[in-house]
C-alpha cells in the first residue's frame, strides 16, 4: 500500500517492506492484512518454503535488534512490526488456522468454531478413521496412516485453493473436514505401539 | 507535529552519536559456578579474566569492611556459592540451604557473612560488579552495556532478577539471551557459505546448575529456535554431589554440615580426574584423620547413569517438538560435557560427532560477546529468532489455567484472548498471571496477580474483558486487561510476585533495615488482607450458588471457618490471617469439587459424542 513515511514526508509502497526507501526510518503499523503484509496471494494453499523465506526476509528487517540505538518511536514500531510478523507467520503457516483467517476476511466475522454433527457423513467417516488407527499395530502402517492423513488435508487444501469465502454453509463443511483431519493426525501422533 | 518530529529524529542521532564513542559493550556468561567475560575489540573476540584465570568462580564473601568476589572470595569459608540456583525463587522453594536465610520473609534474604541480611540480587549484582570492574582495568574504558545470558529455561521472575542485578550494578542490559543460543552464536554456523552446514542442531548444555537444550535451525544469518527444553535445578552440582556421597557412603564416615563445602570440592578433583583417568585413588584427610577413596570410571558412570539418561531424554522430547528427525550436530556446552560418558552416549543418540571444538566453558560468553557487538553496531547482524520456554497463561475459575500462549511460540509476540465474567453484577475480575506446563494452577509458578475493578454491572457473560499478553525480545512479559465496553484497563509487568517492585526494592536498599522491613511488613499483610478478602467474598458467592450441594453439617463447618477468618482480618496479624485462610482452604476442598463436577456435568450434559471426546482427548 502507499503510504507518507512519518519521518521525511515522501510517498513510498510499503510492498518491499515498511522501511522508507529514502531515509531508512521503519514506520508504524497501520492496517494490513497477513497475505499482503507478506506479499502472498489469498490463498488458502500456500507454498510453506515460499512463506518461510518471505518472513525471514521481513524479519531481518523489523526484529528489535536492529533499532536498539534507534529512538523510542521506532523502537515501538520495530516491536508491532516483529510482533504482527510473528503472528500472520503462524497463522498463515498452519492449514487450519490459514482458513479460520480467511473466513473471518471474508465475512468480517467469526467462524462457529464448536464441531456439532449435523453433518452425519463425515462424522461417520471420522469414526471409521478412527476405528483404523485403533487397528495399526506397527510403526510402518502408522507412518503411511500419517502419510495418508497429511495427503488428504493436502488435497482438500488444493481442491479449495481459490474458494467462496462467503459461501458460509460451503465453508463451514470445509472446515469441519479439516477439523476432523486435524483431530486424527493428533490422535495418530499420540498413538503409542 | 513535524516540530516534534524534528525534535525527535535531533535526539536519535545524538543517541546515536553518544553510543558509538562511549558505549562499550561486554558480553557475560553469569554462570552458576562461573562466570565469563568477553569483549570483541573490533578485530576479535577476547575472553576476559581477572588475575586468577579466565573462569571467575560465582563467589561472593561479605568481609568486615569489603566483599570479595571471585577466587578470592571461594578462598574465605562460608562463601555464597552456586547462588544462580535460588535466582527468582521464593524462601517457600528453599528445601534445603547451606546458609540461614529469613524464613519470616517470602523473598529469600541470605545471611552474610557478618550478619547481616542480603537479597539474592544484591549478591549477584555484586559479581556483575566485579565483572564490570575487570572488564573496565582490561580494556581501559567505561563499559556501560551488557549481553547477559541466561538459561534458555529461566521463566519469568528469573530473567527479571538478573536483570534487577545487572541494574543494581549499574550495567545496562542490550538483551538477555538464552545461554544454548549463545553458544551457537559463538560457533558462527549461520554466517557460513558453506551450505551442508545449515540445517538443525541441537545444543546440549549441562552447566553446574542448569540443563538446557535447545533445538535451532541455522540458515544463512538466521538462527530460529524451534524448540527449547530444560531444568533449572539439573547440573554438574549434582554429579559433585553424587560423588559426594559416594565418598561419605564409601569411607563410612558421618560429616558435618560445614564441611559439605571442603567434600563437594573433592569430589569435584574426582569427577574432573576421571574424564581422562580410568580410575581415582583420592587421598582425604579429615578430623586429622587420612583415609583413601578409590572410584574407577565403570563406578562413576553407574552412578551417574540416571542422570545422564534423564537429560537423553528430554533431548529425545525436544527434538519431537521440534518436530525434527535430522539432527545435523550436537553442540557441547557446560563443564560437565567434558565427561567422555555423556559425550559417547549423545553420539550414540544422534549418530553424529559431537561438536566442542570451542572450549565448553567458555563458549556462552563468547556468544554473547558477538551479540553485544552486533548491538552496538560493531558487526553486522544476525538474524536471531528465540521462543518462550514455558507456557503463558491465567487463572480460571474452579484453579484450572487458561494457557494465552504456548511454549515454543516465536517472540516478540502479543496474544489477546476475551473473558468474561461468572456471575451477575460482577464489578472486579482479578487476573492471575501464570506460567508453566501443567494444568492446574497449584502446580504452576505464580507471575503476578491485579484486578480490573470499575466493570459495569452486567448480568454474568456479558461484560467483555480482552487480556492481552506481550512478550518483548528479551522474553520479558507485560500483560494488560481492558473491558471494551468502558474502556477501563490495568496494566502491569512481570515482577516477582510474593512481593517488592524494583523501585521500592531500591528504596529499601536505601533505607535502614528496620525502617525497611516493617514498611515490608506492612506491605505483606496488606497483601494478606486482600488476598483473604478474595477467598472469602468468593466463598460466600459460592455458597450462594452451589450451597445445596452441601449438608447442613458441612455447611456450618465450612461457616464457622470462614467466620475466623473475617474475625482475624480485623487485627494486624498476618501470619493468623494467612493460617486462617489455609484452614479455610482445606475445609472447603471437598466443597470446590462437588462444584466442579457440577461444571462438568453441565457442560458435558447434551453434547455430542465429538465434542466430548475433544474434551477428553
Amino acid at each position: 500500500m502507499e503510504i507518507v513515511c512519518s519521518n521525511c514526508q515522501k510517498n513510498f509502497n510499503t510492498v518491499q517492506s515498511f522501511i522508507c526507501p529514502f531515509c531508512g526510518y521503519l514506520n508504524a503499523l497501520s492496517r494490513i492484512d497477513f497475505f499482503s503484509y507478506l506479499g502472498l496471494e489469498k490463498n488458502l494453499d500456500v507454498n510453506l518454503a515460499d512463506l518461510e523465506t518471505k518472513f525471514l526476509n521481513l524479519m531481518s528487517k523489523y526484529h528489535p535488534d536492529n533499532f536498539v540505538s534507534k529512538s523510542s518511536q521506532e523502537k515501538i514500531n520495530a516491536q508491532a512490526h516483529s510482533v504482527y510478523l510473528n503472528n500472520a507467520y503462524e497463522t498463515l503457516k498452519e492449514p487450519t488456522l490459514r482458513f479460520i483467517y480467511l473466513y473471518e476476511l471474508a465475512n468480517s466475522e467469526e467462524i462457529v468454531k464448536e464441531i456439532d454433527s449435523n453433518n452425519p457423513a463425515l462424522f461417520i467417516e471420522f469414526l471409521e478413521y478412527y476405528e483404523e488407527l485403533e487397528n495399526i499395530k506397527d510403526n510402518n502402517s502408522l507412518k503411511a496412516f500419517q502419510t495418508k492423513l497429511q495427503q488428504m488435508k493436502n488435497k482438500v487444501l488444493q481442491e479449495n485453493a481459490v474458494m467462496d469465502f462467503t459461501n458460509k454453509e460451503l465453508a463451514y463443511n470445509i472446515y469441519l473436514k479439516l477439523q476432523y483431519i486435524d483431530k486424527i493426525i493428533a490422535s495418530a501422533k499420540k498413538a503409542k505401539i | 507535529m513535524s516540530l516534534i518530529q524534528i525534535n525527535d529524529v535531533a535526539s536519535t542521532k545524538k543517541q546515536k552519536e553518544s553510543t558509538k564513542e562511549e558505549e562499550v559493550a561486554i558480553g557475560i556468561d553469569l554462570g552458576t559456578s562461573n562466570s565469563v567475560i568477553s569483549y570483541f575489540d573490533g578485530e576479535s573476540l577476547q575472553i576476559i579474566g581477572d588475575s586468577f584465570g579466565d573462569l571467575i568462580p560465582s563467589a561472593v564473601y561479605y568481609a568486615e569492611n569489603k566483599v570479595l568476589v571471585g577466587k578470592k572470595a571461594l578462598a574465605e569459608i562460608g562463601a555464597f556459592k552456586s547462588i544462580k540456583r535460588f535466582m527468582g525463587k521464593s524462601t517457600a522453594d528453599i528445601n534445603e540451604s547451606l546458609y540461614d536465610y529469613d524464613k519470616e520473609k517470602k523473598t529469600i534474604f541470605f545471611k552474610n557473612q557478618q550478619s547481616n541480611y542480603v537479597s539474592l540480587e544484591e549478591i549477584s549484582a555484586e559479581i556483575l560488579k566485579y565483572l564490570k570492574n575487570t572488564a573496565e582495568e582490561q580494556i581501559g574504558k567505561k563499559v556501560s552495556s551488557s549481553v547477559i545470558t541466561v538459561p534458555a529455561y529461566f521463566d519469568e521472575n528469573q530473567r527479571i532478577a538478573t536483570k534487577n542485578a545487572a541494574q543494581l550494578a549499574g550495567l545496562k542490559v542490550l538483551r538477555l539471551i538464552n545461554e544454548p543460543t549463545s553458544a551457537a552464536l559463538a560457533y558462527g554456523l549461520e554466517d557460513t557459505e558453506d551450505e551442508s552446514l545449515q540445517g538443525v542442531y541441537l545444543v546440549y548444555d549441562l552447566g553446574g546448575g542448569t540443563f538446557d537444550i535447545s533445538v535451532l535451525s541455522l540458515q544463512k544469518g538466521v538462527f530460529k529456535v524451534l524448540a527449547t527444553l530444560g531444568d533449572t535445578l539439573l547440573g554438574g552440582d549434582d554429579i559433585d554431589n553424587i560423588i559426594m556421597q559416594e565418598i561419605i557412603n564409601s569411607l563410612n564416615i558421618s560429616i558435618a554440615n560445614q564441611d559439605k563445602a571442603y567434600f563437594l570440592e573433592i569430589a569435584k578433583t574426582v569427577k574432573e580426574k576421571l574424564s581422562s583417568e580410568n580410575m581415582v585413588n583420592q587421598e582425604i584427610i579429615y578430623n586429622d584423620k587420612k583415609y583413601n577413596f578409590y572410584i574407577n570410571r565403570e563406578n562413576f558412570i553407574e552412578k551417574i547413569k540416571p542422570l545422564v539418561e534423564k537429560t537423553l531424554n528430554m533431548c529425545v522430547a525436544a527434538t519431537e517438538d521440534a518436530e525434527v528427525e535430522d539432527i545435523k550436530g550436537v553442540i557441547l556446552v557446560g563443564g560437565s560435557t567434558k565427561i567422555p560418558y555423556i559425550q559417547n552416549r549423545l553420539k550414540d543418540l544422534f549418530k553424529v560427532e559431537p561438536i566442542s571444538s570451542l572450549n565448553p566453558d567458555l563458549v556462552v560468553a563468547m556468544g554473547a560477546g558477538y551479540k553485544a557487538a552486533e548491538l552496538t553496531g560493531k558487526t553486522k547482524n544476525s538474524l536471531l529468532l528465540d521462543v518462550i520456554p514455558l507456557s503463558l497463561g491465567i487463572e480460571l475459575a474452579g484453579g484450572i489455567v487458561e494457557k494465552i500462549i504456548h511454549r515454543n511460540t516465536l517472540i516478540p509476540i502479543t496474544k489477546k484472548q476475551e473473558f468474561t465474567t461468572y456471575k451477575d453484577n460482577q464489578t472486579a475480575m482479578s487476573i492471575h498471571i501464570l506460567q508453566g506446563e501443567r494444568e492446574l494452577v497449584k502446580d504452576l509458578r505464580s507471575l503476578g496477580k491485579f484486578s480490573l475493578k470499575g466493570i459495569p454491572p452486567l448480568p454474568a457473560g456479558a461484560a467483555k474483558v480482552m487480556v492481552s499478553f506481550s512478550i518483548d525480545a528479551d522474553g520479558l512479559l507485560s500483560v494488560c486487561a481492558v473491558e471494551e465496553k468502558t474502556g477501563i484497563s490495568q496494566s502491569i509487568e512481570i515482577k516477582p510476585a510474593w512481593g517488592l517492585d524494583f523501585e521500592s526494592m531500591l528504596n529499601m536498599l536505601e533505607s535502614s533495615m528496620e525502617n525497611a522491613s516493617s514498611d515490608m511488613q506492612q506491605r505483606l499483610l496488606l497483601q494478606s488482607k486482600t488476598e483473604a478478602e478474595r477467598v472469602a467474598d468468593s466463598l460466600k458467592s459460592a455458597l450462594r450458588d452451589d450451597g445445596e450441594l452441601l449438608s447442613e453439617s458441612q455447611k456450618q463447618e465450612i461457616i464457622k471457618v470462614l467466620e475466623e477468618l473475617l474475625t482475624s482480618m480485623q487485627g494486624e496479624n498476618r501470619d493468623l490471617i494467612e493460617e486462617n485462610v489455609a484452614k479455610l482452604d482445606k475445609a472447603t476442598s471437598e466443597f470446590a469439587e462437588l462444584r466442579m463436577n457440577k461444571k462438568i456435568n453441565k457442560a458435558l450434559a447434551g453434547k455430542s459424542l465429538t465434542e466430548v471426546e475433544d474434551k477428553l482427548l
